[in-house]
């Protein structure tokens, strides 16, 4: 070899040590491409960050409207605490703002440490990085209650089955400015520490097993997401729980197309078209059936919760679709897999509260979630939204959708004593079907008043007379 | 999937991602580069390729190129290694070498690359690369060349500070 050669030679031998010494992502063998090739070959880029990063969560910030005081009078949404989780004796006075809070929001936080493997660890870690995900990292609308607040000890960690004990350091109790500050540092505990796969409920404890106070809350049983998630309801899991449309089986060959998602925090909306597989043209859906299943978040496209949509086919061949993942990764929806021509199976954060309806005969909206507050089980409001200002005198628009008797949607306008200022009431394109009826309608606002209103918007039970399924929407009238 | 294809993964994709973001310099691109490699070699079949780990180098290189075409912004990335504890020469050496790696044109570096980083023979690159292997070591010192000049200026101007 000449000297020329050996001196390339050792050139390029520190350059091979260099480049050994770049850091880089190992992203492992479960979340690789190769690993979904090619039965499930998939679009994995959101997937990759979200799992790279300690995916968090955080609170969703809401309007700054004041509304009455409203213990004595649990609102649709104000009161997901019940249940959950009950005051402690020493609560402050309930009586300033009981603001509702609304469901949190997935984000992708700090990076793990190499040395987070396991479930206890990456638990542990995701809560420690929400004191490091500075307010000013997180996207617009969203709030992290716990960043520079008090805790800054450890976080213990242990799994039974499906539920982590989870005991944080506490030198001072979590400082909360209100039930509402305190129910969104629970909302954001309890919604990362089951970001881990295969956990469904959080025993949260402080310093050494005792039982943790956040503000006015006291937490002393293991809680799922859906006693945190802000509605007032949640959403009927099982195959029993079908619900199903008879569409037109008269036309062959038709399979339904997702023709858009949105997904806004809130809310996820899927839009399906009924399309001709022979003629390529948009055509009657067929018939249809809907459920909501436990699923498995161990599984790489699997999340807490599957909502099904599975299509009736019909006259013969194949649906000739073919089976893949889609993943999206994106409050609350994780991925969709399936043919997506028949079937769909939509993977969920949570259990929250659905619906379906159709537009046209050609078209299929399921809608998923929507805000806890202008959410009930049998009545959502899609505009105005809550904290919305509106005009005295003019005309406000309602849209959104309903399964009440008879199809009529009952509305009053209380001022801010709660005393009634009008009312009214307007029908939904279906009454009590499987399928939702939607509205699109105008009430006058009386030009006389002024301030903060609360338009509630009910069903009135056929029985009684009494409102049932109320939504509570407070609006900022000028 | 089979446990095969784990163990293939698992052995050859960090040093792959490194090869390919020391060719590319651009760390997201090197992941997907590597991620699509063993895609298309899981498409080929393992039995149908003689030696993976060059295979990948190779497919992973040409997938880094064609996305540089598209997206042809420079990135700091050199300037923002991470640094080791050996030492404040051995590192600055090392960032001028990957630093002065960078300067190359692209196909010299993905060259070098495969003959120092992943140890491919003259013949296996010129096979890989499409060159005449006659011009394999012409290229690879003539870039030898250019990085020995290039890291000894970062020397130079370092020295000139202290």
């Amino acid at each position: 070899m000449t000297n020329e050669r050996q001196d390339d030679e050792i050139i390029g031998r520190a350059l091979s040590r260099a480049i050994e010494t770049i850091d880089v992502n190992q992203t492992p063998y479960e979340r690789s491409r190769l690993a979904t090739a090619p039965a499930r070959r998939s679009i994995l880029g959101l997937w990759q960050i979200a799992t790279a990063a300690a995916a968090i969560v955080l609170a969703l910030a809401i309007g700054s409207w004041l509304t009455r005081p409203t213990e004595s009078q649990p609102g649709v949404a104000a009161s997901p605490t019940a249940p959950a989780a009950t005051p402690s004796a020493a609560a402050p006075t309930p009586a300033a703002t009981s603001t509702p809070t609304v469901t949190p929001v997935a984000v992708s936080g700090p990076q793990f440490a190499d040395t987070v493997v396991t479930a206890n660890q990456r638990i542990a870690s995701r809560i420690t990085g929400l004191r490091a995900y500075r307010q000013s990292a997180a996207p617009a609308g969203l709030t992290n209650y716990l960043w520079n607040n008090s805790f800054q000890g450890g976080v213990a960690v242990a799994i039974t089955a499906d539920l982590a004990k989870v005991d944080i350091q506490l030198e001072q109790p979590f400082s909360a400015s209100d039930h509402a500050a305190a129910f969104a540092i629970l909302q954001q505990l309890v919604y990362t520490a089951t970001e881990e796969p295969g956990i469904r409920r959080v025993l949260l404890t402080a310093n050494g097993g005792q039982q943790l106070t956040i503000g006015d809350i006291g937490v002393d049983k293991p809680l799922a997401r859906e006693d945190v998630f802000g509605y007032s309801y949640r959403a009927a899991v099982g195959k029993d729980q079908v619900i199903s449309w008879a569409g037109n089986d008269a036309i062959q060959h038709v399979g339904a197309a997702l023709l858009s998602t949105s997904i806004d925090g809130t809310t996820a909306r899927l839009t399906f078209r009924g399309q001709n597989a022979a003629g390529g043209g948009v055509d009657d859906l067929p018939s249809v059936a809907i459920w909501l299943e436990q699923s498995d978040d161990t599984n790489i496209s699997g999340a807490k919760y599957a909502l099904n949509v599975v299509y009736q086919w019909n006259g013969g061949f194949s649906s000739g679709g073919v089976g893949h993942t889609k993943f999206y990764d994106q409050t609350p929806l994780r991925s969709i897999s399936g043919d997506f021509n028949t079937s769909y199976r939509i993977e969920l954060d949570d259990a929250r509260p659905w619906r379906a309806y159709m537009p046209d005969k050609t078209q299929l909206v399921v809608e998923i979630g929507g805000d806890p507050r202008a959410t009930s089980d049998r009545i959502a409001v899609t505009a105005p939204k809550p904290g919305d200002i509106a005009n005295s005198g003019a005309d406000l628009r309602l849209t959104g959708s309903a399964r009440v008797f008879e199809a009529t949607v009952s509305w009053r306008l209380l001022d801010a004593a709660s005393k009634e200022v009008t009312s009214g009431h307007f029908n939904a394109n279906l009454g009590s079907s499987a399928l939702w009826g939607t509205f699109d309608t105008r009430i006058p606002l009386p030009a006389n008043v002024r301030g903060n209103l609360t338009l509630e918007l009910f069903e009135s039970s056929p029985k009684d007379g009494s409102a049932q399924g109320i939504v509570q929407i407070p609006l900022v009238v000028r | 999937m089979t446990d095969r294809w784990r163990e293939v993964y698992e052995r050859e994709y960090p040093r792959l991602v490194r090869a390919l973001l020391a060719i590319g310099r651009d760390p997201a691109a090197a992941e997907d580069a590597a991620q699509e490699a063993f895609v298309k070699a899981h498409k080929t079949g393992l039995d149908n390729i003689e030696k993976l780990p060059g295979w990948l180098l190779v497919v992973g290189a040409r997938e880094v190129f064609r996305k540089a075409k598209r997206a042809r912004r420079e990135t700091e990335i050199w300037a923002s290694l991470p640094p080791r504890d050996d030492g404040f020469d051995t590192t600055a050496d090392r960032v001028d070498l990957l630093a002065a790696l960078g300067e190359l044109p692209d196909r010299q570096r993905a060259i070098v690359v495969a003959r120092y980083y992943y140890g491919l023979s003259y013949d296996e690159i010129a096979d890989h690369f499409e060159i005449k292997s006659g011009t394999v070591g012409a290229t690879l010192h003539q870039a030898i060349e250019r990085l020995r000049q290039i890291q000894l200026a970062g020397r130079l101007a370092r020295g000139a500070m202290r």
